[in-house]
């Protein structure tokens, strides 16, 4: 079938606080295939984000190994881990995180001055729909607008990954369409592997696999034979 | 319960914001220790002078006379306003101290036969006074006893009115009268090796001289409140039958003039140097008080919408910044009274007071700390009041760039010639100009402290570099013991070495305009040659030719007496049949240091109604003969006295080093500390600024490298551009602060050394590279997936 990307096994994050030992990750084991749309779901505090973080290179687990295609990134060094967020994965977060004393266009530049292959700025716009906001700073566009710039400046660099971490969450439900729309576009435009966190299983609905987490394990994992466009989704 | 929650909340923020706090403490600190070191200080020499003249007697009014009979002291006690008369017999000699090759000048004083005189009291630091009876036992001066590694038991060979003679050494004392060891007026700094005091009994020293029954000095002490210049005439009239050389008062006894000279630049200094440093700090305290609360903006929209009230808030982040300042003051005081404690030290040893007195006055204190309260309560309060101004919407969004438009990089077209991340610097740094223009602000303030610090003493060594090396160019001044013909300059270039000789008549002559008036010595050149040992410059160091007529007067005599070129003045000889002519001002020489009135020699002998006659000679010896010019010099009656140039600039440097020089380098250290607390806190409030955008970089793919010399380059783009502003500050302090400087005797030029650009500028950037160290290390620790857990 498909060729795998993400290969993790036994992965596990501990957070020391104190004297209690908080376990945000337990024996997760996960494949993630090339093209493929994913969901995660799962109540507040399983443990989502964490896996999210180590798939993107943000964090390391505790115990357990992630593989990326042929590149290990448990026991990589800071150094290897920012090359490899460099040439393969794009993030998109709940807050945008842009930096506002740029605009669009120069957010989106951020990415494609470093990246080896990129889409040009204005591409990447236009796929998001904001090719007239380019000359826009941060503070003079909506959130939904905000959000998808961040969209923009994640697949600029033609990612291999899409990690995005709860990216409507700060939505309403009509700009939240919107930005889902922009990343199903960007799916199956370039065809980058895509993992969405999402508290709202509605979306599943547009996903290929939808997985389960709860308490930091895995739950369930669920395939999807009738994926849906965003515009389907009963919000 | 409310207000305690808050109270956490401050106390954490302390606690997360403590390198900041620490950065803004210790620039506090450093302000008013300063401020509480050098008014300590001052205060203290100052107090310790009053109490030294006071204890020790020190007179009011001094005179000299060639010869004058005990009788006459009666009539002097009974003067109106006089309470107590000290006559005496002063005699320079020369000595041949053990051991040494060059000459070394000696002022015997008489006393009461082994007692303290009444007047001018000796303070005895060790050994005693002559026994009532010695005829050879003195006590000698504490400078000159150490300069030349003498002690009780020492004997020194003088000569003594042509006869040579020794004298024994029984005390080591210090007197009011000689706190500056100095021959006379035209010395121009103390040379302790070659020049002392020894006391010793009045009748012995009477008997050698010939002045049995008589008194050649006297010193008087006045009832509080007495008109001292209608006594100080009334004494003239009545030592004038016995060669008065003119009566004086404190303030032309040299000792006096140089101790309150020294003390006046104390006292510039403790107001000007304080003045800035705290002026510095309360700039820094402010704003960097309100570039933290600035950061808070969004907290306080929270607090506002939550229902607390601005004055809730006002006083939570004053709170904040009373303890930051008090943290400060905390230190600063104890500080401040250790440095002056210090400093109290060094400069009675210096002073060579007799007893230390160290105290600081608590108003002083309490003034510092009221000073940095007020600048930091101002600073909190501006941006605790910006930022309760706003709608808490509109507050709870991040600070954004308040000017949208392309930089100037881009305007002119320019911004693809340079690589991103320049492009980047450039707009974070022009998007966000206000704080970095209070960044820039920050750091020139912080180089001017350094320029200032330094530059008041570049001005001290230009003055003595220009004074000894443009005017006073001869290697040594002889002093005759009388006018000798003019022919004596032959027999003075005949003694062994002699390469070049500039003989001068010198006369003791009270110079006036009007009531203003000094006492000094007029000296005569020769004005048909060109001087090339002792020369007279004008503000380019130019010589400046001694016209035929009138005289000319340095600048600093000028302007004690106003006059300008073209003005008369009066010359009022003590010599002779004490005539009193008038000459027109010729010109006024820039020379910086004394108080000096040349003419030609010719003219001065002819209203002395002499014949060509000189009183000492400026002259030039060749190095390798010195030995054989001091031998000859030694036995040559002639020569009362002889000042060596090389000697006394060497005393100068070698005590500017240990007094002045040490409270330059506190001024220096302080400085440094301000300095780094500013660059640091600017750093620190531009990584919180910026940890947000910074860790977006990273995540996507920008290396920790790379995000590093976004921060540190921007600080560095920050403090090159604050370099020359901070030149141009340093200079206009200085200039603001020139006034402050103008002491009678000195004339302090605005001078700046390269050496104070290179250190002042150095001073900032070591600062600057040991906060990005700083940073560098905290950007590293910085955990980046937080910054996606906040909104903006
Ligand atoms: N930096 C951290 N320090 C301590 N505990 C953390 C940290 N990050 C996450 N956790 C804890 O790990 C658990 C999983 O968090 P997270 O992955 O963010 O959950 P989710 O994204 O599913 O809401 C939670 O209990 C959370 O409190
Ligand atoms: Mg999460």
């Amino acid at each position: 079938m498909a060729v795998e990307v993400f290969h993790a096994i036994g992965l596990t994050k501990n957070y020391l606080m104190g004297e209690v030992v908080v376990r945000a990750l337990h024996d997760v084991d996960l494949e993630l295939y090339e093209r493929e749309f994913v969901v995660i779901l799962g109540p507040s505090g399983s443990g989502k984000s964490t896996l999210l973080n180590i798939l993107g290179g943000l964090d390391v687990p505790s115990a357990g190994d992630v593989v990326f295609r042929d590149h290990r990134l448990t026991g990589a060094t800071e150094g290897e881990l920012t090359r490899y967020r460099r040439e393969h994965v794009g993030f998109v977060f709940q807050f945008y995180n842009l930096i506002p004393s740029l605009t669009a266009r120069e957010n989106v530049e951020l990415v494609t001055e470093i990246a080896e292959n990129p889409l040009d700025p204005c591409t990447a716009l236009r796929l998001v729909g904001l090719e007239n906001r380019a000359d826009h700073f941060p503070s003079q566009l909506s959130g939904g607008e905000q959000q998808r710039v961040a969209i923009a400046r994640a697949i600029a660099k033609r990612p291999d990954v899409l990690l995005c971490d709860e990216p409507t969450g700060a939505l309403d439900s009509g700009t939240g369409r919107l930005v889902l729309e922009a990343l199903a576009e960007a799916n199956e435009t370039y065809g980058t592997t895509t993992v969405v966190i999402t508290h709202n299983a509605a979306i599943a609905a547009m996903a290929d696999r939808v997985i389960t987490m709860s308490d930091g394990t895995v739950a369930s994992i669920a395939g999807n034979p009738q994926r849906r466009g965003a515009a389907e989704i009963l919000w | 319960m409310v207000i305690s929650a808050l109270f956490r909340k401050l106390l954490r923020d302390l606690v997360l914001w403590r390198g900041q706090i620490i950065a803004i403490g210790a620039v506090t600190a450093c302000g008013i220790a300063t401020f509480v070191t050098m008014q300590s200080n001052f205060e203290s020499m100052n107090a310790a002078l009053v109490r030294y003249y006071r204890d020790f007697a020190f007179g009011d009014i001094f005179a000299h006379s060639t010869r004058a009979p005990n009788a006459l002291a009666h009539r002097i006690a009974a003067l109106p306003a006089v309470q107590n008369v000290q006559t005496r017999v002063v005699e320079d000699v020369i000595a041949d101290l053990p051991g040494r090759t060059d000459l070394a000048g000696i002022r015997l004083i008489g006393i009461p036969n082994g007692k303290q005189p009444s007047l001018n009291r000796l303070f005895l630091r060790v050994g005693r006074l002559p026994s009532p009876t010695s005829h050879d036992e003195v006590a000698i001066s504490e400078a000159f006893a150490q300069a030349n590694h003498l002690s009780p038991g020492s004997t020194i060979r003088i000569v003594l009115n042509g006869r040579r003679d020794t004298i024994r050494v029984v005390g080591i004392a210090l007197s009011p009268e000689y706190v500056y060891e100095m021959r006379g007026a035209a010395d121009i700094w103390p040379d302790s090796r070659h020049f002392g005091i020894a006391w010793m009994n009045d009748s012995a020293l009477a008997a050698a001289f010939d002045m049995t029954g008589a008194f050649n000095d006297l010193t008087i002490r006045l009832a509080p409140g007495a008109d001292r210049s209608a006594t100080r005439e009334r004494l003239d009239r009545l030592l004038a039958p016995y060669g008065s050389l003119g009566a004086y008062g404190r303030d032309e006894q040299i000792s006096d003039r140089f101790v309150s000279n020294e003390l006046r630049q104390l006292r510039a200094q403790a107001i000007a140097i304080p003045l800035i440093f705290l002026g510095v700090a309360a700039f820094l305290i402010n704003a960097a008080l309100s570039r933290l609360v600035g950061t808070q903006r969004e907290q306080i929209a929270i607090l506002k919408a939550f229902g607390y009230g601005n004055v809730t808030i006002a006083l939570h982040y004053l709170t904040a910044a009373v303890l930051t300042v008090g943290i400060g003051a905390a230190a600063g005081v104890p500080i401040g009274w250790w440095m002056g404690y210090r400093l109290a030290v060094i400069y009675t040893n210096f002073f060579r007071f007799p007893h230390l007195a160290f105290h600081s006055e608590p108003r002083i204190a309490v003034v510092a700390i009221a000073i940095s309260l007020l600048a930091g309560a101002l600073g909190a309060l501006w941006a605790v009041r910006a930022a309760v101004s706003l709608p808490p919407a509109e507050a709870m969004r991040a600070l954004s760039p308040p000017v949208f438009r392309p930089t100037i990089l881009e305007r002119a077209g320019l911004s693809h010639a340079f690589p991103p991340m320049f492009r980047m610097l450039v707009r974070t740094i022009e998007r966000r100009w206000v704080p970095s223009l209070f960044t820039v602000i920050a750091l020139s303030f912080a180089v001017a402290i350094l320029f200032v610090g330094r530059s008041t003493f570049d001005s001290v060594f230009w003055m003595m570099d220009v004074q000894f090396n443009y005017v006073s160019r001869e290697d040594a001044t002889l002093v005759f013991n009388r006018t000798l013909r003019s022919q004596a300059r032959l027999d003075v270039a005949a003694l062994p070495g002699v390469m070049e000789v500039e003989p001068f008549r010198s006369a003791l002559v009270r110079v006036s305009n009007g009531h203003r008036s000094r006492r000094l010595a007029v000296i005569g050149v020769e004005s048909n040659h060109t001087p090339a040992l002792h020369r007279i410059i004008d503000r380019d160091l130019r010589e400046i030719h001694l016209p035929a007529h009138g005289v000319v007067l340095t600048k600093a005599l000028a302007t004690i007496l106003k006059v300008r070129p073209g003005s008369d003045v009066t010359l009022s000889f003590y010599e002779g049949r004490r005539p009193v002519v008038r000459r027109v001002v010729a010109a006024v020489a820039d020379e910086l240091v004394g108080l000096n009135v040349y003419m030609p020699i010719d003219d001065l002998q002819a209203i002395l109604h002499e014949g060509p006659s000189i009183s000492g000679a400026y002259v030039r010896i060749d190095p390798r003969r010195e030995a054989a010019f001091n031998r000859a010099a030694k036995t040559t009656p002639e020569i009362a006295g002889i000042s060596y140039r090389s000697a006394a600039l060497e005393e100068f440097r070698k005590t500017f080093a240990e007094s002045i020089g040490i409270s330059a380098t506190f001024i220096l250290g302080f400085a440094l500390v301000i300095a780094i607390g500013v660059v640091y806190n600017s750093g620190r409030v531009a990584l919180s600024e910026r940890a947000r955008d910074l860790s977006t970089l990273r995540i996507l793919g920008y290396s920790f490298a790379y995000t590093a010399v976004m921060l540190v380059g921007e600080q560095a783009l920050l403090t090159l551009a604050a370099i020359p502003i901070g030149f141009l500050l340093g200079l206009t302090l200085d200039q603001a602060l020139q006034p402050l400087y103008q002491l009678e005797y000195y004339r302090v030029p605005i001078v700046v050394a390269a050496s104070t650009y290179v250190l002042s500028a150095g001073g900032v950037i070591v600062a600057a590279a040991i906060t990005a160290a700083l940073l560098t290390n905290q950007l590293y620790r910085l955990d980046i997936v937080a910054a996606l857990k906040v909104g903006e």
